[in-house]
This record gives C-alpha cells, structure tokens and sequence, in this order.
C-alpha cells in the first residue's frame, strides 16, 4: 500500500492549489493557508500550535453542521474544544481521494444521523495513534499513556506532551483496526452546549455567503426564465437595451433563459 | 426591460383549477400504487357501527431561502472558480465542470455558508452553469443573481396533495378501521424519474406506511398525479402533508370516539413508546387541559420522521374574521442522542416559523402554465408580530441518533388547526388557513 | 458624481441617481454586509440607518440620502461590541444569518428610540423576514439589552 505516500503527495499538490480552508471564509483576500501539518488521518490535521483542525463535508446552512460535526471528532479525540476549528472540505480533492469523507449532500436532517459513527471513529483513532506516538518517543508502553484536553500524559511519570507536538508522529502510526467508542454517559463535548463557531463573523456581517463575492472585473449577470414551465425562448431585442448604462451583453442561456450581463446587478436588472 | 417573447410550451394553458381537479382525481382513481395494507379495511367498514370521512388537501409551496440563487464563477484557461450556495457540493463541482467542459480536477469549489436551503439547494442548482456559461462567454468573472421573482417562479415545490379518509368504530366507540387514499405528484417524478419506472414513490406515503397508531385494519395507497410543475424536497416535505393530513384526522377520529385527543391519542399508542413519552413529555409542559384564558384553546399532534420524534402542543385563539392568533407552541423532542442542546432547541423553534408561514399563508398557484407569485408580498412570511412563544423539551432516549433540522415542522400545523377547530368548531381541511378560514359568527 | 457619507466616511461614487442604495453599496463600495433578499422592501435584509432611522436600502434612491448619515452593519461597530451584536452573539440568534444584519439594524434603531421597547414596540418595529425563524431568539435579545 502506498496509499500514505499518495496522500503527502496530494496534500502538497492540494497546498499549491490551496486545499483546505479554515472557518473565517474564503472568499479572495481572506483565504487562510492550507494547513501545513501532515493529517493524522483524512479528518484531522493537528498543527504545531496544537490546533486540531477537524474537516466539515455538509454544508452550514445554520443548522449547525460546522459546529455539531467536529464535536463528534473531537470528542473522542480528547480534543481541547477551544482548540477545534472546523475546515469546508475541498470537493474536488474527495471526489479524487475516492469521496474520503463520506456523504455531502446535506438534507433530509441527514448530517449528524448519517456520520455520527465514522466521525466519532476518526477522533478515536487519531486519540490512539496520538498515545502510540507519544509512548513511542518516551518508550514507554501506550498503556500508561492517556489522552485529555488535547494532553497526553505518562501517568506513572506525570510528563506531558501537548497533541502539537506529536500529531506529525502520530500520522505515521498505523491507524488501529478497531477502536471502542465512548457511552454517552462518559461525553464531556458532546450534549454539552457549544456555541456555534460562525455566529461571530455573521453578526458583523462578514462576506460568508456566495453572493458577497466581489471579484476583479466583476460582472453581474440577471436573469429570466420562461414564464411557464416548459416554455422556450422565441426571441428577444437585444438593439432595445443594448445602450443603457452599465449593460455588456444580452446571452441566450439555452432555449428557456436569458441573461442580460452588465457592470452591476442594478444595471442588470432592470434592462 | 429588455423585450422578450416566449413560446409557453405544451403546458401553457394550464390554470390551477385544471391541476387541483387532476390531482384530486387520484383520491377516487380505481386504480391506486398499493402503498400498505393490515387486516381488511373494506370488511370492517362495512361493518362499523359508526364511519367518518373526510378529504384533506396541501397545496405546491416556494423555498425562497432568504438568499436568492446566485453563483459566481471566474473561468480562466486552467481554472474554474465558483461560488454558490449548495447543499451539495458535489452536486456544484460537477454542474460547473460539466458546464466548463472540462475534469473536476480543474474546478475549485469555494466554501461558503448558504443563506437557509430547505431543500432548495440540494442538487438543482442552474444558476452554476449559468454563471459558468457567462463567464466563459464574458471572458471575465460573472455574478449571476436571480432575483427573487426568478426564486419563487422557478423553484422545485413542495408537491401538491390530497389525502381521502375513512374511519369505522365499532358500538362501543373503538377504532377498527382506518382507509387513506393519498393523491399529488410524486417528487421521483421530478428529481429522479429513472426511479418512477420501478413502481411507486412509498415515501410519499410516511406517515401512514409507519402509521403508530394502532387500528386493527388499516391500509394506504397513492393515486400518484405528476403534473407540468416541478417538485423537489421541502424542509419537512412530505411529513409535513401527511402529518397534517393524519393528525388532525385523528382529532376527528377522536371525536367520533367521544374522547380527548390526547387521551385517545395515548390509547392508540400504547405500544408506541417513543411516540407515547415525546407526547406525554409535550403535554406534562404545556399543561394539557389547563385553565386558559378565555378564547384561547390547545390542540396537540405527534409525528415522528427524520430518526426523531416530535410532540407539539399549541395554544391559539381565533379573530372574528377568522385569523388565527398563536400564542404558545410547546415543544417536546426525541432525537436519541443530542451533540448541541442549543442547536435542538434553535431547530425546533426554527421550524415552528417554517410550519406557520405554510400554514397560514403558504401556496403556489399556477396561471398559463406558471407561478402566479413571485415575492413576499403575494408569497408571504410569519414575521415577528406572528411569532408565538416557543418553548421546547428536549426528552432525549439515548439509544439512537436522529435528524433535528426538519422534524419539528410536521406536527405544528395540525396542532394549531386542531386547537382552532375547539375555538370555532369548524375543522379547516384546506391550506392555507387564510383561505379556508371564515368569519366567526358573533360569539 | 454624488458624495454619501456611510460610517462616517465620505465616499464619492458614480451611478445614476436613481440606482437604490442597496446596489450602490453591495456593486459600488464592495460593503455586502447589507443584504440583498426581495428587492420590494418587504424582508428587511437590506435594512439600513439613514440619519439613525432604519430604512430600506433596496427601495432608497441614491439621491434621496447625499445628506444624510448613513449606518450599515459595518459600521455598527468594527470590533462586534455594539450591544446588539454582543446580544446577538450570546443569545445565539443567527441560524444562517442572512437575515441578521438587517435584522440588527432593525433592533440598533428600535432601541435608539426606545431602550425599553415592550413585546408590541418589537412587533411594530422588527418587520423583518427570517426564513430559519430566528424570531423568539430576536426579541429575547433585544429585551436583554434593556435590561443592561
């Protein structure tokens, strides 16, 4: 199996291209780095400054994904949760790693039901590997070694070493093949109240949606459809519109669309 | 405006009248999908000392998340960016390679957060490879927006339906026998035809397929009507036809019992338990058959979907000209395991807004083969004044994980009709209520 | 040219007269905290403060408001610590918070003029839509700030 070295290979493929994006939104300008540190495994990457960055793949519409998904991971990883950040996922990069981070599409009230096994399994395992890694450099055996709020510690001797500063060991560790998940009566994360990550930038009104991109050369484009459903387009005067203000172009879009494309959506829409 | 002239298609003609008379003839179509069937429900009919009917109907609605579709794309030579709200990423890298004409490994899906989906967004999204097209056309990066006229016009709706009941009691008031005709437009007939061809569309049937109550003979079945509009998923979609449709029959089955609806609502759950604890849980809070203030009446429903169970109690009185008011809405919650109380508890109360505004306000009619709304003036929302007091349990079993999104929608609607039906003794079978509503008589 | 002042900064922008606030900020400055939903002034998104009144800035004509003071929801603070945003924050109001900054405005205005406003001045005044139903949520942080 090669299957480590393809993914270094690709993480540093995907950093050139920019991967991964932490919360605190992507749009031009504001993209974080793609995370340097190798992952632990295909959910969790642990940096240096001992960040556990926890990828997201359903969408935050406000139901509380971003928030809700990695607390499941983080939970059995033992994470300090003021040190959880979640990451969108890069689609492009699932589909290539053979859809690694299971379902997306996020409907039907599906995102916690559906994941709640492999996401509490990845923070289990990557808890496992962080203990394997750490009693490797103390050889001491990992039994001895236990993992709290993102410490792991030797208990016979009380040293500690932060999840930091082995994760880059711990992702050469081989993942355990089964690992026990916690009953829900031994949850300090999970069920507890946790704010959702994102409110923060919302209520500054901070460019988190898709319609606040702004981009250099910008064009806005409105749009109408047929009228009746199955309609088509017969025809259109483009000559009428054509000089006002702003307006660059008039675009068939198929049979059953047309799109006037001009410098602002205002100008846009109503030529 | 840009002059544009239109060929309205094979459908063009069609005008609402025409949908709802071809939809509700699946209610008496001969030859319904089999949906499910115990015992014999045309024998014990035909036995019932006592039978009541009743027909129920739910009309098409709009999404109209409060972000218009939009999507904005940069394709140079080697790269295809795109922004869009989604429900499904997937969905987005492949609409905007497709469009490109090029492999998924040269498109890049930017992150963004959706302004509300509800369904919306879930894998029809044109306005990607519309923004990709322009683009590409426009040599620069283009912003397509659809205003929200565009939004409402051309949205996949909840379907339409209609449920046909019949229910038998024998002489001493027992319920034993219950038969449910569901007719509307699959969504498989929009979203996914392919799987139409393999027979019916059972999950237009939840709620009655999973029926917990418990009558002897019982059977559903589905007089399945596609028409010209398409459909698609709906916060709570079909739990939220067949929700209202099976409660507040239940009230009337109730009635016909001679007992308080949710007293004859346990009876027929006893073997339910979930079902039982959520609404014993919902009654216990809100105080089932407290002293109120006079004009103010409860009703109660319970429906389970989505891997939760949900229990509503609302309390609502009724203006003179008909209008609901609602005051209250107790919640009570099972999803199993809770991850973020706060979060089960802001769905929960999310989703009471979302129920009202369908309830009250709620439809998409069809003229010359369109949408005859096209904002929230003539599509309009539950806004604050309208907004009752929510309170939500959240009763947890911890034996399951269930969804908390879209359960909490379904049994607020026939709750809060249940509770006009004590206030003005008239049942609303039709939605939206502010067209089946009437002016009281003077009280 | 037409000069407007927005969070206390001149900006000098070339449009029609007639293009609605709204695009001018959204198109012209880049400010997209004020959102676009219906474009009839009937959701609130776009909620602004035109000389600290709120007002709808999809439905406001550029050239109605070259003197006046306009706040949008960049300018209610730079740092979140308006009142409202920390309410806001701790009351977990937003779900997806499309809404939100309209809504905020909205309720910044509300308690300009009424520190104390009761359930009904809430109702007369937040007439904004909320499609996740973030209404309850709205009030309870709006009656925690009178408090303070």
């Amino acid at each position: 199996m090669n299957f480590a070295l393809n993914r270094r290979l690709f993480l540093q493929a995907s950093t050139v291209a920019g991967g991964g994006f932490m919360l605190g939104f992507a749009l031009p300008g504001n993209e974080a780095e793609a995370a340097a540190a190798p992952e632990v495994n295909a959910w969790i990457v642990i940096q240096p400054d001992d960040t556990v960055i926890v990828r997201v793949a359903h969408s935050e519409m406000g139901q509380g994904a971003f928030t809700a998904l990695p607390m499941m991971v983080a939970e059995e990883l033992n994470a300090d949760w003021a040190k959880v950040k979640p990451e969108f996922i890069n689609p492009t990069e699932h589909v290539q790693r053979n859809r690694v981070w299971g379902g997306t599409a996020t409907v039907g009230s599906r995102a916690v039901r559906t994941s709640h096994e492999y996401l509490r399994k990845a923070g289990a395992s990557a808890r496992e590997m962080l203990i394997a890694a750490a009693a490797q450099q103390w050889k001491v055996p990992a039994s001895e070694v236990r993992a709290e709020k993102s410490v792991l510690t030797h208990t016979p001797t009380g040293r500690t070493l932060s999840y930091g500063k082995v994760a880059s060991a711990a992702s050469r560790m081989p993942a355990p093949k089964d690992v026990a998940l916690k009953p829900h009566t031994e949850w300090t994360i999970l069920g507890t109240p946790k704010s959702r990550v994102e409110i923060p930038d919302k209520v500054m009104g901070k460019p988190v949606f898709a319609i606040d991109v702004r981009l250099p050369d910008m064009l806005f484009a409105a749009i109408e459809h047929s009228p009746a459903f199955g309609g088509k387009l017969k025809s259109f005067d483009e000559k009428a519109v054509a000089k006002m203000p702003g307006v660059r172009a008039v675009v068939a879009l198929a049979d059953s669309a047309v799109a006037v494309v001009a410098d602002s959506y205002f100008e846009a829409s109503r030529a | 405006m840009l002059p544009i002239e239109w060929d309205r298609g094979p459908n063009g003609h069609v005008n609402h009248a025409d949908v709802l008379a071809f939809v509700k003839s699946g209610l008496t179509a001969t030859d319904p999908l089999e949906g499910a069937s115990e015992g014999d429900v045309v024998a014990a009919i035909a036995k019932g000392a006592k039978v009541i009917e009743a027909e129920y109907h739910a009309p098409f609605l709009s999404h109209a998340p409060m972000e218009p579709q939009n999507a904005t794309a940069r394709v140079s030579a080697d790269l295809v960016e795109i922004w869009a709200p989604t429900q499904n990423i997937e969905a987005t890298l492949n609409l905007a390679a497709k469009a490109a004409g090029v492999d998924i490994g040269k498109v890049k899906v930017h992150p963004v957060m959706a302004g509300g989906g509800f369904g919306r967004r879930g894998g029809q999204l044109e306005y990607v490879p519309q923004a990709v097209e322009l683009s590409m056309r426009m040599g620069k990066p283009v912003q397509v927006i659809w205003s929200r006229e565009e939004d409402i016009r051309h949205d996949y709706y909840r379907p339409i339906s209609s449920a046909k009941f019949k229910a038998a009691f024998d002489a001493q008031n027992n319920p034993i026998a219950w038969d449910t005709r569901i007719a509307g437009q699959s969504i498989m007939s929009t979203v996914n035809p392919e799987a139409l061809k393999k027979g019916t569309d059972l999950g237009f049937l939840v709620c009655f397929t999973d029926n917990p109550y418990d009558v002897p003979n019982r059977r559903v079945d589905f007089g399945m009507r596609n028409t010209h509009v398409p459909v698609g998923y709906w916060r709570s979609v079909n739990h939220s036809q067949n929700g209202y449709f099976r409660e507040c029959f239940v009230d009337e089955m109730a009635e016909a019992a001679g007992m308080d609806p949710y007293q004859f609502r346990r009876k027929l759950l006893a073997n339910s338990p979930k079902q039982l604890a959520c609404m014993d849980a919902a009654a216990k809070a809100a105080g089932w058959g407290r002293s109120l203030p006079q004009g103010v009446f409860q009703g109660i429903a319970q429906v389970d979907g989505y891997g939760s169970y949900v229990a509503s109690v609302v309390e609502a009185s009724v203006r003179p000209d008909g209008h609901p008011k609602v005051h209250r809405v107790v919640a009570a919650i099972d999803c199993g395991h809770v991850v973020n109380p706060d979060t089960v508890k802001a769905q929960t109360e999310g989703a009471v807004a979302w129920a009202l505004s369908a309830a009250l306000y709620g439809e998409i009619t069809i003229k010359n083969g369109g949408v005859e709304q096209g904002n929230y003036h003539d599509y309009p929302m539950v806004k604050m004044a309208e907004m009752p007091v929510v309170e939500v349990v959240l009763v947890p079993s911890y034996d399951f994980w269930g969804g908390v999104g879209e359960p909490g929608a379904p049994p607020v609607t026939p709750a809060l009709l249940n509770a006009m039906y004590k206030a003005t003794g008239r049942r609303i079978r039709n939605l939206p209520i502010v067209k089946d509503s009437q002016p009281r008589s003077a009280d | 040219m037409i000069t407007l002042t927005i969070n206390e900064q001149k900006h000098e922008v070339e449009v029609d007269p007639s293009t609605p606030l709204l695009w001018v900020l959204r198109d012209k400055l880049a400010m997209t905290g004020t959102k676009f939903g219906c474009g009839i002034a009937q959701c609130g998104a776009c909620t602004v403060h035109i000389n600290g009144m709120a007002a709808r800035a999809c439905v406001t004509p550029v050239s109605m408001v070259t003197d006046a003071k306009i706040t949008t929801i960049e300018g209610l603070s730079t740092d979140g610590s308006h009142p409202v945003q920390a309410a806001w924050v701790a009351h977990e109001v937003p779900q997806c918070g499309y809404c939100q900054p309209g809504m905020m405005m909205a309720a910044a205005a509300l308690l300009t003029q009424k520190p104390n406003p009761t359930d009904a001045d809430i109702d007369a005044a937040i007439t904004n839509i909320c499609r996740c139903g973030t209404y309850p949520r709205v009030r309870a942080a709006i009656h925690s700030i009178a408090k303070t």
